[in-house]
């Protein structure tokens, strides 16, 4: 299973939604270190995304790095290859779910 | 158990005294003849006084314990949101990229205490409370303060948006001030 700790690998402190609107942008994340990690990922293989360690996430940069990932290659395929990881607030884990699953719609819950 | 001997014996020797004081005489032989039921029934009140006297305070007592700690959680819980509160009014009525580091480190702290709220529920259901609408109401919440365009350079938030993270936080604080009401009643 291949791991990418965004606290580690990309920021402490997780921006907004687009490159405009500032530093680490859920955009910059998913086009820079989520995809790559993604589209190298072999047949059966898992992505562990590990939330933990960052000063919080607004809710556009989640929607934006993982629904914008399901809305590139299809919520299914996401939702089976990504795992999460998030001890200090677990209901991150659902509420990004509820994004990928919902990534055609937009709808937030 | 010592109570229940020491509370036997005072009875036994009470019993003995006063049987020696009314009659003020030696004990005739009908003092001795007793049944059995006249010497269990008084014994069997006495081990249930002392079990009323002993164990149900000890229990309520506990009981009102737990009740002040999960009350104690609840009150940081409401802070937590208060926090939340102050800094979205205050982001939406001057939005500024100072504030947004905050606002997104008060969310993490209200989703924290509102895990270590439902971990207490599932421990001691708290009356009026569940887990599920916590959690959805924080979402919200979230949704409204940091989608987009949170962050972004306009900051241009509708009116109505204002007022529904307004009305969602009145309704989440009166929903848990409520459950922490009813944990005393």
């Amino acid at each position: 299973m291949k791991k990418i700790s965004i606290k580690d690998d990309f920021s402490s402190t997780p921006g907004a939604r687009y490159y405009t609107d500032g530093e680490f942008s859920g955009q910059e994340f998913r086009d820079e270190k989520l995809e790559p990690k993604f589209l190298g990922l072999s047949d059966g293989e898992k992505l562990l995304v590990d939330l933990d360690g960052t000063s919080g996430y607004a809710t556009s940069f989640l929607e934006e790095a993982f629904g914008g990932l399901a809305r590139k290659h299809g919520s299914k395929i996401v939702l089976s290859a990504l795992n999460f990881l998030s001890n200090e607030d677990p209901s991150l884990i659902q509420e990004i779910e509820s994004y990928i699953r919902n990534c055609k719609t937009g709808k937030k819950l | 158990m010592k109570y229940f001997f020491v509370a036997l014996f005072s009875f036994v020797v009470g019993i003995v005294f006063f049987r020696f004081a009314l009659i003020a005489a030696p004990l005739s032989n009908a003092f001795w003849d007793v049944n059995a039921g006249q010497l269990i029934q008084p014994v069997v009140t006495l081990f249930v006084g002392c079990v009323f006297a002993y164990f149900v305070p000890d229990l309520v007592g506990k009981v009102k314990r737990r009740r002040e700690i999960q009350s104690d959680e609840i009150n940081h819980l409401l802070i937590a949101l208060d926090e939340v509160v102050q800094l979205g009014t205050d982001y939406f009525s001057s939005p500024s990229k100072k504030l947004e580091g905050p606002i997104l480190a008060s969310l993490k702290d209200l989703a924290k205490k509102i895990d270590f709220v439902k971990e207490l529920h599932a421990l001691d259901p708290i009356p009026c409370l569940s887990g599920k609408d916590m959690d959805l109401a924080h979402l919200e919440i979230k949704i409204l303060l940091t989608d987009s365009p949170f962050g972004s350079t306009t900051r241009d938030f509708s009116a109505n948006r204002v007022s529904d993270f307004s009305n969602k936080c009145a309704e989440f604080r009166r929903n848990i001030a409520k459950s922490r009401y009813m944990l005393f009643i």
